[in-house]
């Protein structure tokens, strides 16, 4: 083989062996963007088996970011396709792709603005949404010196008291944001797993990527509006305080009579009653945690 | 005199009950049948939009259908 040749067949190595070695590094400090999966489940009462979202997806970009369930957001884009502006079925397929999405998923979304300092959260319930956005509060973490290894990444302990409950979280230097599941934010990395003392609540981080898609953010954000609205024979759509809009949805999802109320419906007692027997939750945020605030 | 009023405020009261009966029967039915086989009426006083229909379906589905719920995972 002569110079040339050589030459040539050493290029063809190198080309092939960059772009792998490009695909296999893990998501780095030097990243602006990552996307993560985590599994997150929760108990609607101390004694029920817990509720599992197995697709629970934190996008993180430019300072922002947020928590979702993925088919939560594929309904939102089918929405927008599916209805006119008046609520009526404009297009009969994408109507019918949104019934087809799997459950659970969970309707609620957390936007986390680390710029603004501030946090947004959505609440879905049936036909009642909310939106509430407030200055964050920084978990006051106590970190520890215990370690271990999750998914591959060197974590480290932490626990705080925090909006109403104690977290244990193990966080990641490895991926170092601030960011995390839900409201958890502000350990020295990543958080890559969560729960509570009383084991109501847990997140868990199942993988990390490049961030593939950085319009999903703004796409949230601009489906739930700052502005309340309220349509006769129409779903609504509120504006409150962090404070009011947990205390509304933690209604909504336990007093049935309360939803019947909001959603101007009515309904027999027998099947009022079997609608509450139903209406099991447990909020993030407990209820004792409002009083005096 | 008296008997006037008395004879005005019946005739009043009628009206206002009359009236009160006629938007009751304004009212519209709507039944959901859930994928667990729930069959929820309601009944509200205006006709609903499709998209309010989807969101109520959605919430009797979380409400009365979660113990049947498979896990369904994403790769």
């Amino acid at each position: 083989m002569n110079v040339v040749s050589r030459f040539f067949v050493l290029s063809l190595w190198v080309l092939l062996i960059i772009p792998t070695a490009a695909n296999s590094q893990p998501a780095t400090a030097a990243q602006s963007s990552i996307q993560c999966g985590y599994h997150f489940t929760r108990k609607d009462a101390p004694d029920k088996a817990p509720r599992k979202y197995l697709n629970m997806r934190l996008d993180y970009t430019d300072g922002v970011s947020m928590f979702y369930d993925l088919f939560t957001y594929e309904r939102d884009s089918l929405w927008v396709l599916a209805f006119d502006e008046n609520g009526k079925t404009k297009n009969q397929k994408e109507y019918d792709k949104i019934l087809s999405l799997p459950r659970p998923r969970l309707g609620d979304i957390t936007i986390t603005n680390f710029k603004k300092t501030e946090i947004t959260q959505i609440y879905y319930q049936g036909p009642i949404t909310v939106r509430a956005t407030s200055e964050m509060s920084v978990p006051d973490w106590e970190l520890s010196d215990e370690s271990c290894t999750i998914e591959g990444f060197n974590c480290k302990k932490a626990t705080a008291d925090y909006l109403g409950r104690n977290w244990t979280v193990w966080y990641t230097e490895d991926v170092p944001l601030p960011a995390g599941p839900w409201m958890l934010w502000g350990a020295p990395g990543l958080i890559v797993s969560a729960h509570d003392s009383e084991d109501i609540f847990s997140f868990r981080l199942i993988w990390t990527d490049q961030l593939d898609n950085n319009g999903r953010i703004a796409f949230i954000d601009s489906h739930y509006p700052i502005k309340s609205i309220r349509k006769n024979g129409g779903s609504s759509h509120y504006v409150l305080s962090l404070k009011e809009a947990e205390q509304m949805c933690t209604r909504l999802r336990t007093d049935a009579a309360y939803f019947m109320e909001m959603t101007d419906a009515r309904t027999s007692s027998e099947l009022l009653d079997k609608m509450q027997n139903n209406m099991k939750y447990i909020p993030l945020i407990p209820d004792a945690y409002w009083k005096g605030k | 005199m008296k008997k006037i009023i008395a004879l005005a405020a019946a005739a009043l009261f009628l009206i206002v009950g009359a009236l009160k009966l006629n938007a009751q029967e304004n009212w519209h039915c709507y039944g959901f049948l859930t994928s667990c086989g729930v069959d929820f009426c309601i009944e509200v006083p205006c006709e609903l939009d499709d998209q309010f229909c989807l969101d109520y379906l959605d919430f009797l589905e979380d409400t009365f259908c979660t113990d049947d719920e498979i896990d369904i995972e994403l790769e």
